[in-house]
């Protein structure tokens, strides 16, 4: 038997110098309370649980003390009981099975009238840890006891209730009859207590918002009360009047007056005088501020009412403590939705906050200015967050990179500002933009042929000059690799207009240098490696002396230890066999990204010509009219198979039509030696894509095949192969040399695009609606537009009127044109808060306006949707 | 995470669904997890609340106070707050109805497990 007291078994455990020796007295000390437990010996029962709680506070092992904490709470002796029940509530959890062996107890302590320590013991009990069926056995005694005559049991039985309401909700109705009479309560701890608990029963049952209405001018009165007291001290904290209730109170009207003109009214002058006279220096001041601005922006406030809150946050923001600057800006992104030109205001503070050397602050500022960023004004808020990036620490950058990356995706007002400012956040990141980004830019670039040139010159100098930036260098390969002729032929620009030649040889040392710095660095630098593999592979049909260098290198590859580059170096090597010089310039072509626009709005409600529709319609005409056959086609087989993408081979697709037009031609056997040549070639990749090609094969009768191939690169979101089956049953074989490990996100995306509402279709114009839900009676709609005749639609509009128990809020769209024959080319975020959810359907009167830009004709219409299948 | 953290930093981080509040004073780290939606300088105050009331109970209370006698700050929390809700704000009630639970219990217990205060000074010492 362990003879040590407490503080002696305290001080060996303080004295230990190891985390082992530690473990080894408590060890011993649990062995021998266990033993003592077992031989019922009862001397020392609350020294020893005492101890265990002490272990228990170290994080060791104390369950097998639960039962003697049960027998303890059982004894008569207070000294022993007070222990017992401390034990219950710090070794136990509500899980236990052995808390209903006490319920008995609890229930015979709480019936000891007169000794309000032990029943004060009871309901703290219950108010911890008391489980669904120790509610249900001792609520009617928490209820009688909610009427004691000592304020002390009341607040305790209170706060028991609480526990009550949440374990069975159907209580409720039980307590309202004490609670109409406890608000009245004289004692402000009363009074805290039952507000709080008044809180609690709303956040499980939202419909006594109702029937607690009618409390709103007794509670603006305890708040009036509270404020025109006499000097209290045992309530004051640094001079703020009980900010523990007045929070609690300002909770609770909250609630009460959220969508409801008539409660928020009532309570308005209260929450102006809390506003206004409350004690701005010290924090307890601070919270009830921050509290009643809360309140200010949640209920139906007047105008004045709101402005005088938001000052309040302006003054947070300035406030030299970083917890209340902390506050402001979590509250200010609240209020974005509400009234978005007032926090427009503290741009400037906002921003300043970035230069806080708190990350939890300069995310808190970041995640803001997001927030108000929009179409007209993310140039200059870009702008001024690439600044910081400059200065940022590492950690801060690489929230800053994203962020700027999504703006621009969300906002860019044209493709080249979208370019500009991506490359220029990749070459100071430091590899924190996420490949998804690069990914997206690549397909911005790739889709605007007319700042191919552009774009190639300007990441080929950003990338040489910053070797470093690993996101830099993957962008600047890939363009290399795509458009390299672009930088020899005399064409690129420098920004002064003076033409650039890029020495050949020049290139090729880049990558060298970059093959170099990237060997056996990691997997994303492996990943570098391929698509410099690819892109050099690339480079060799576009540049004229290089390949005999390009093909030593390759070489070097061939027993790389990565089986992903081993197997692309084999490839390319076979590539550069003269059996391939014919097909090889087919192979090493652009990918081709057809049904642009399409696809990427689909896969990211992506603008890509905002206000451009002017460059735009510079792109030779036919371009525009090879983009359309194929879209056609690619719009068929998206109906067609859900899990396919549009992606049309090389051969058929629109760079190199003629060859594809002449391979048609050319029917069977020499054709089908290409098949089996190809797939002997590249019998090594993946298995999969064999198997689907043959079994294509002998689904189909007239075998006429293209071959396709594409090369690409792991997170361009357009790689990936398809077997296309046009009417005349011809189809290609893929092989995917170019797939690496990751390609299909947008074929993700695409599947994850729901089944879409059409709530308004006509002649020229169609929108979809798909539905989500935010909460219970939330419903967020997305809005797709699509233009289903050859010409641009312009200025289109959709207007959107509800019933009154319905609130609405429409964001922008994504745009107010519609390029000719686009596929959900704009999307619009949509709101609606359905009061009466359940009872009454979403319905809807929409109008659409647009205009028809060929002939000028303007359409205005209304529709009315009586229902909305939200689900 | 906390202890890393600058007094001059804010005194909250957000941990997963939660946030987490806290405090030092001198070298007693006060820290409270608490939801989304919640006050977080109300938090503060009642972090605050309690640590004057232990101030007051121990007569400035230190470390030691608070390893040897962490039952007593149960105990004291538990006249603060109960499951999580702030319910006596009124620190001389508080300290009242631990000083009366205190007085019916063995004064043995007291003598034997507890501390007084000259012990716990020779143990600074130490």
């Amino acid at each position: 038997m362990s003879n040590l007291k407490l503080r002696e078994v305290i001080k060996q455990i303080r004295s230990c110098k190891t985390a082992a020796e530690e473990r080894a007295v408590i060890s011993k000390e649990s062995a021998l309370i266990r033993n003592a437990f077992k031989e019922k010996e009862c001397e020392h029962r609350n020294r020893n649980i005492a101890k265990l709680l002490f272990f228990n506070l170290l994080g060791y092992p104390t369950h097998f003390g639960q039962i003697e904490c049960i027998k303890l709470v059982a004894q008569a002796n207070y000294t022993e009981k007070r222990i017992g029940y401390l034990g219950l509530s710090q070794l136990l959890d509500e899980s236990s099975d052995i808390l209903m062996m006490v319920t008995n107890q609890i229930k015979k302590d709480l019936n000891e009238k007169g000794n309000n320590a032990l029943v004060s013991l009871g309901l703290t009990a219950i108010a911890e840890i008391s489980t669904e069926h120790m509610c249900r056995e001792l609520y009617p005694e928490v209820k009688r006891l909610m009427k004691s005559s000592s304020p002390y049991i009341k607040q305790k039985a209170v706060l028991a209730a609480i526990r009550t309401v949440k374990n069975i909700p159907d209580t409720i109705e039980d307590f309202l009859e004490i609670i109409d009479q406890l608000i009245y309560d004289k004692s402000q701890s009363v009074l805290l207590a039952t507000t709080t608990l008044m809180v609690e029963i709303l956040r499980v049952d939202e419909s006594y918002i109702k029937s607690f209405r009618k409390y709103v001018a007794t509670l603006v009165r305890i708040l009036k009360n509270l404020l025109m007291s006499g000097y209290n001290p045992e309530y004051e904290i640094s001079g703020v009047k009980d900010p523990f209730l007045q929070v609690r109170v300002l909770q609770l009207l909250r609630r009460l007056g959220e969508k409801n003109s008539e409660a928020s009214d009532e309570m308005s002058d209260i929450l102006a005088q809390i506003a206004t006279n409350t004690e701005q220096t010290k924090n307890p001041g601070n919270s009830v501020l921050s509290e009643c601005v809360r309140t200010i922006m949640g209920i139906e406030a007047s105008q004045g009412l709101r402005v005088l809150g938001i000052n309040i946050l302006g003054r947070f923001l300035m406030n030299r403590e970083n917890n209340v600057r902390f506050v402001a800006l979590q509250a200010l992104q609240q209020v974005v939705d509400i009234d978005y030109n007032a926090v427009k205001r503290h741009q400037a503070t906002i921003t300043d906050c970035l230069k806080d050397h708190d990350l939890v602050i300069k995310k808190k500022a970041l995640d803001l200015l997001y927030k108000i960023t929009n179409q007209t004004n993310v140039k200059s808020i870009v702008k001024e967050l690439v600044n910081y990036l400059l200065i940022a620490d590492n950690e801060f950058k690489k929230e800053l990179s994203n962020k700027i990356c999504m703006a621009c995706e969300k906002y860019a007002p044209n493709k080249k500002w979208h370019i500009d400012t991506v490359i220029k956040v990749l070459t100071l990141s430091e590899g924190h933009v996420r490949e998804e980004f690069i990914s997206q830019i690549i397909t911005v670039i790739a889709t605007t042929p007319d700042l191919h040139q552009y774009s190639v010159a300007k990441a080929y100098y950003a990338m040489k000059e910053n070797l470093n930036q690993i996101g830099m260098v993957q962008l600047g390969i890939w363009l290399v690799g795509e458009f390299g002729e672009m930088l020899v032929n005399g064409q690129a620009k420098d920004p002064d207009n003076n033409p650039i030649i890029v020495d050949e040889d020049e290139i090729i040392e880049v990558y060298e240098k970059i093959l170099e710095d990237h060997n056996k660095k990691g997997e994303r630098s492996d990943t570098v490696i391929c698509w410099a593999l690819t892109a050099l592979s690339k480079l060799t049909i576009r540049l004229k002396s290089i390949q005999a260098k390009v093909q030593e290198i390759t070489n070097s590859y061939t027993t790389h230890m990565n089986v992903e580059i081993q197997q692309r170096a084999c490839e390319f090597i076979q590539l550069f066999d003269h059996n391939w010089d014919e097909e090889r310039v087919g192979i090493f072509e652009p990918i081709p990204f057809k049904g642009d626009e399409n696809m990427l709005v689909d896969a990211t409600n992506r603008p890509i010509f905002d206000d451009e529709d002017g460059e735009r319609d510079v792109a030779p005409s036919n371009d525009t009219a090879d983009r359309k056959a194929p879209k056609a086609k690619v719009e068929q087989q998206i109906t067609q198979s859900d899990n396919m993408i549009d992606l049309d081979s090389i051969l058929s697709g629109g760079y190199n039509q003629p060859q594809n037009q002449q391979q048609n031609a050319q029917q069977s056997a020499p054709s089908g030696n290409l098949i089996d040549n190809l797939l002997d070639v590249f019998s090594t990749p993946t298995q999969q894509v064999q198997q689907i090609s043959q079994q294509q094969m002998s689904q189909s009768n007239n075998l006429l095949s293209g071959i396709d191939d594409l090369i690409g690169f792991s997170s361009t979101p357009i790689v990936n192969n398809q077997v296309q089956q046009n009417t005349n049953q011809m189809f290609g074989i893929n092989d995917m040399f170019g797939g690496f490990q990751s390609q299909p996100i947008l074929q993700q995306q695409q599947q994850q695009q729901p089944q879409q509402f059409v709530a308004y279709e006509d002649g020229n114009i169609k929108i979809g609606f798909t539905f989500a839900k935010e909460d219970q009676s939330t419903h967020l709609i997305k809005a797709y537009f699509s233009n289903k005749v050859p010409q641009n639609l312009a200025g289109i509009n959709l207007q959107i009127a509800v019933q009154k128990y319905m609130k609405l809020s429409i964001l922008p769209a994504t745009s107010s044109d519609l390029q000719p024959l686009i596929q959900n080319g704009i999307t619009q975020d949509i709101k609606i808060q359905n009061s009466m959810e359940g009872q009454k359907p979403l319905a809807l009167k929409i109008r659409v306006l647009y205009t028809l830009t060929q002939t000028g004709q303007q359409v205005n219409e209304t529709k009315v949707i009586n229902s909305l299948p939200t689900n | 995470m906390v202890i890393g953290r600058s007094s001059r930093l804010t005194h909250f981080l957000e941990w997963r669904d939660y946030k987490i509040v806290f405090k030092r004073y001198a070298s007693l780290y006060f820290v409270a997890g608490i939801e989304k939606e919640d006050n977080e300088l109300i938090v503060l105050d009642v972090i605050h609340h309690f640590v004057e009331i232990l101030d007051k109970y121990f007569g400035n209370v230190c470390e030691l106070d608070l390893i040897f006698n962490f039952h007593q700050a149960y105990f004291i929390l538990e006249e603060i707050i109960i499951g999580g809700f702030i319910m006596e704000s009124n620190k001389k009630q508080v300290l009242k109805m631990v000083q009366h639970n205190d007085a019916i219990m063995d004064e043995a217990f007291f003598k034997d497990e507890g501390q007084s205060k000259s012990a716990d000074e020779s143990n600074k010492k130490k």
